[in-house]
């Protein structure tokens, strides 16, 4: 892996994602590019005006970078940004698209091998539920997987690899390995996930048979029906474990997940998450 | 930088993927083949195993088969030497379009690529192509690479800084090239000045090969330059 996009919002930087984001890029010695999206299609603010007596509210404006405040925030962020690569020792560029934020990351993710972001990432004015529209878009529509970063993070010991025979989550697990070589070395759960136990086996001597070839130490764990709530017990506050999974809302991974249990994984657990789909 | 470097199983052709038609052909051919294949792995000490399926459609095997395989070698001759089909390529098409992992496509007479050729027109298929190669092929970054992008118009490389930001990265020796001709007509034409290389692209006759450079532009090079093809799609 050479190029991890750090996507945030231009002015409001995660700090906690920023700092798994340098983690990534320094284990797997790639160049992180800080991706700052700004919105200029709509202010912070919409305003209603008059205009000879008749209101109107204001939509399309580009003032928001006209504004001392805003622009004084978002220099802030673009140096954090360039003092903690500096300091983490890890080369580190900025891109700064202005324009509808989603068509600007996923025109980036064409060109880049991983995305890092914070569930959290927002554009809109109004307080969103986690994972936010902004984010669930980028999850269905990017070029390349994305990592969603956790709130506390200290150290990556074990990698849990989804797995429910769907095309869609041995895609993310092969996309998953060869990005990050560097986590061959750790402890690799099969998490094999069954509807119910009297489903056929789903091709698991093939998965293993792949997964032996690219990993040292695989431990299998099987979980059947509402394994949705009981993956989100299993990983609530467990901040050392990254869970590699297919996408949400386009295969059947996600309908196990249930849309539901998906967005609570991503909003309340600790775990980094990382996503692909086909 | 994925732990397995597959430019190992370069130099040996391997006698796989061959569309053994199981009625009619006879036992002993198929256990001929199998222990050349196996005999070509133990001298080449290559850690082997050979899946012999024997239920289902050629589509199903290949697609279950791919899904958990990193990539898929085939012979080129397939892709003309199905002549017995009522549709020539069929069977090339059909496997291109099920695979789940990418696929190289070889030549029957081929030298060891010693370049890398990245056919890049701006599409989602083509970058995914050249990415997915560098996941593979981490050893091959490092050789001379020529990312081309061919247009009869003279327009401009599509998102150039960000490509070249991507590729740059993943091969250090790259050459960016523009060439302002047909490539239907003329890639051939220039591919022949080039060392011994490996042309990778996105899915075949979908969009770039396509509309680009058409059918004929594979076979031809295949069979011309005795170039391998890797093509990816998702």
């Amino acid at each position: 892996m050479q190029k991890i996009l750090f996507v945030t919002n231009a002015t409001f930087i995660n700090a906690s994602a920023m700092e798994f984001a340098a983690y990534m890029a320094k284990q797997n010695h790639a160049k992180l590019v800080g991706v700052f999206l700004e919105n200029l299609k709509y202010k912070p603010y919409p305003e209603v005006k008059k205009v000879l007596g008749f209101p109107f509210v204001e939509e399309i404006t580009a003032e928001a970078e006209e504004n001392p405040e805003t622009r004084q925030a978002i220099e802030n962020n673009i140096d954090f940004f360039r003092n903690y690569c500096a300091q983490q020792d890890i080369v580190g560029i900025i891109h700064r698209d202005k324009g509808t934020p989603i068509e600007s990351v996923i025109e980036e993710s064409r060109y880049a091998d991983l995305i890092i972001t914070d569930a959290a990432t927002s554009f809109s004015y109004h307080e969103e539920s986690v994972p936010t529209r902004f984010v669930k878009e980028m999850l269905m529509e990017a070029e390349c997987p994305v990592i969603i970063a956790p709130e506390r993070f200290e150290d990556i010991d074990e990698v849990v690899l989804c797995y429910d025979g769907s095309k869609s989550s041995v895609f993310a697990i092969k996309l998953f390995t060869y990005l990050c070589p560097s986590f061959a070395g750790k402890d690799i759960t099969l998490l094999h996930i069954q509807e119910n136990e009297n489903d056929h086996v789903d091709a698991r001597d093939k998965v293993m048979e792949w997964l032996k070839i690219h990993y040292t130490s695989v431990s299998i764990q099987l979980l059947f029906g509402e394994a949705g709530e009981a993956l989100f017990r299993t990983f609530l506050g467990r901040s050392d474990k990254l869970l590699v999974m297919g996408a949400m809302g386009r295969s059947s991974i996600s309908n196990f997940f249930r849309q539901s249990t998906a967005e609570l994984l991503l909003e309340a657990v600790d775990t980094p998450v990382f996503i692909a789909h086909v | 930088m994925s732990p397995v470097d597959y430019s190992i199983v370069w130099g040996y052709p391997l006698p796989l993927g061959g569309y053994a038609d199981t009625e009619s052909e006879n036992a002993d051919t198929i256990a001929e083949n199998i222990a050349c294949f196996e005999t070509l792995c133990r001298e080449n000490e290559i850690e082997y195993k050979v899946h012999k399926e024997e239920e289902g459609s050629i589509a199903d095997i290949i697609k279950k088969e791919t899904r958990f395989a990193d990539l898929l070698i085939i012979s080129g001759s397939l892709f003309y030497n199905d002549a017995d089909s009522e549709e020539p390529g069929y069977y090339m098409r059909h496997t291109l379009h099920e695979a789940e992992c990418p696929v190289i496509i070889l030549p029957d007479h081929y030298e060891c690529p010693v370049s890398n050729i990245l056919a890049y027109d701006g599409s989602a298929d083509s970058v995914y192509a050249i990415k997915q190669f560098a996941y593979l092929f981490p050893e091959w970054c490092n050789r001379k690479t020529y990312l081309v992008y061919a247009n009869a118009k003279n327009k401009d490389i599509p998102d150039r800084e960000l490509i070249e930001e991507l590729a740059r990265r993943h091969f250090p020796y790259l050459s960016m090239d523009k060439l302002e001709f047909d490539p239907d007509k003329y890639f051939n034409t220039w591919v022949t000045d080039k060392e011994n290389a490996i042309i990778v692209t996105g899915a075949y006759e979908r969009s770039y090969l396509s509309e680009l450079v058409k059918k004929s532009f594979i076979a031809e090079t295949i069979e011309d330059h005795r170039f391998p093809i890797f093509i990816a799609h998702q």
